[in-house]
């Protein structure tokens, strides 16, 4: 079994202000082991794009998905923000932390190694539409709290459970042929599980048409300016899957 | 509508009216300050969080624009922050941070490990004083409220609508606010109008009423009408006030708190001020 890249795309929430995508991208796709995941950084958290860089760079260096890769994601994201100059309002700020979903994929040993923390996505797909989706199944499943692995220390015990329950394995691990696996931050994810059918088929046959990153980012915009998907930093993987 | 998302390039208005009347130096219940200077400490805390909600490694985001207008005194409606920030009735966040008055140290009671609590310093922000001096001319207030906004919606139309909470201990001196909250409230972007919440603080210690759905329970016409200027939660503040705090609101709840003491004060700043998601 073996991961093909198809497509990896992202935009910003807001693609007039340069460096306000808090998305990050890992795919690594040489070698026995092949993984590729998206984590999307808290908007609302201190320093959503330097945590879910962190724990992208930290990931795509092979670590495994475990307690002591987010003890060394956390203990590089406090070296990267002590000794600066802040102001009292980043300091206070900085006390409540960062935080960032993950949804990862791992090939290893035809074993296919899930990881999904919060509400960015994970679609199993074939020539006949979406097969299945983790977390979630309907765009109603997504609120605006989901969780999310923290860059505080003391927020240990969360992060292991989350870590622990996020953790699945694929049960197509043997089907054969013309297989996808996608992953997406929440609002692509949500935009396609919408709960009308026509609607979902519709927009997954739009998303599987985009054969660049910049039609990608086309297909968004369109859809932003009809309010049909949020505005949010967005970013898809899509992996072939053979 | 009340579905807006806010953004730098869509932000929202934070607008707060606050009673400086004479009777405002009377003692809060459930305290041990006067109304006044409670309402200011938690008016800058509330300022205090607005501010850290929106700062970033990079810096503060102007997701919300804030302004303090408070009457009482000879002067009416005037504006509540000093310094730079008195120059506009609304500034954007990022100047807030920037506008403090002064910095004061306070003690905060702290867990001492050993069964007990132990006072620590802690830096707090002042931007607002006590004031309490003369009539309640709401009126006034509340039509600077409606200049102040009418203005801002029409350089904003897709934002989330402006915020105003409004804290006030005693009844109008210059006329019946009622038409002018009225007409505050269809003041409107394109998500819908201007929601007006109305806090009554308490001297007199009488049974709080906290978010009714109907006025048949409230004490007196001045609540009621309080009532009658007061908006009803959306969606969004429902939800924190439950997960936050514990409180049951339904869909018809007022944006209303009548006879508040101290406690109830700061949870509802906390739960007006709860903004729709940020991006």
């Amino acid at each position: 079994m073996r991961l093909t890249k198809i497509l990896k795309a992202t935009i910003s929430k807001d693609p007039s202000i340069e460096g306000s995508n808090e998305d990050s991208v890992v795919l690594r796709l040489r070698g026995d082991v092949q993984r590729a995941a998206v984590f999307d950084g808290a908007s609302e958290s201190f320093a959503a794009r330097k945590w879910s860089r962190i724990l992208a760079d930290e990931w795509g260096r092979g670590s495994e998905v475990s307690p002591i890769w987010l003890e060394n994601a956390q203990l590089r994201y406090k070296e990267q923000l002590s000794g600066l100059n802040l102001s009292w309002a980043q300091e206070a700020a900085m006390e409540r932390g960062s935080f960032s979903t993950i949804a990862s994929v791992e090939v290893r040993d035809r074993i296919l190694d899930l990881c999904i923390v919060g509400d960015s996505s994970i679609f199993f797909i074939d020539s006949w539409g979406l097969k299945a989706s983790y977390p979630f199944q309907s765009e109603s499943q997504f609120t605006s709290a989901p969780t999310a692995l923290s860059s505080r220390e003391d927020f240990g015990r969360q992060n292991r459970d989350s870590l622990h329950s996020g953790r699945r394995k694929c049960p197509f691990v043997d089907a054969k042929g013309g297989r996808m696996v996608l992953l997406a931050t929440d609002a692509v994810s949500c935009w396609l599980l919408s709960d009308d059918i026509l609607l979902h088929l519709q927009r997954l046959h739009q998303l599987l048409s985009c054969k660049t990153s910049n039609e990608f980012r086309q297909l968004v915009i369109e859809e932003r300016k009809t309010n049909a998907m949020k505005i949010d930093d967005s970013t898809i993987v899509l992996l072939g899957l053979d | 509508m009340y579905s807006a998302e806010i953004r730098r390039k869509q932000p929202t208005v934070y607008l707060f009216l606050v009673d400086q009347s004479g009777s405002m130096a009377d003692m809060m219940t459930g305290s041990k300050k006067s109304k006044a200077q409670y309402v200011a400490d938690v008016l800058n805390k509330t300022l205090w969080e607005l501010v850290v909600r929106c700062t970033r490694d990079e810096g503060v985001r102007d997701y919300f624009d804030v302004g303090v207008i408070g009457y009482g005194g000879e002067g009416g409606a005037t504006n509540g922050l000093t310094g730079a920030l008195s120059n506009q009735w609304l500034n954007p966040i990022s100047q807030v941070e920037k506008g403090t008055l002064r910095v004061e140290e306070r003690q905060k009671m702290i867990d001492d490990g050993a069964g007990g609590v132990a006072p620590q310093a802690v830096k707090f922000q002042v931007w607002f004083d006590p004031v309490a001096d003369g009539g309640t001319p709401m009126c006034g207030a509340l039509a600077k409220a409606s200049e102040v906004l009418a203005d801002w919606c029409n350089t904003n139309p897709n934002s989330f609508p402006p915020t105003v909470i409004h804290i006030t201990d005693g009844e109008s001196t210059d006329g019946d606010p009622e038409n002018i909250a009225s007409m505050l409230q269809q003041i409107s972007t394109n998500d819908g109008g201007v929601l007006l919440f109305n806090l009554h603080v308490s001297s007199a210690g009488g049974e709080p009423v906290r978010y009714p759905v109907s006025d048949s329970a409230l004490p007196n016409e001045h609540a009621k009408l309080l009532f009658r200027m007061s908006s009803l939660f959306p969606e969004h503040v429902r939800k924190y006030a439950a997960d936050a705090h514990g409180i049951t609101l339904v869909a018809e709840s007022r944006g209303m708190v009548f006879n508040a003491e101290a406690e109830e004060l700061v949870k509802f700043l906390d739960i007006g001020s709860r903004p729709a998601a940020m991006r």
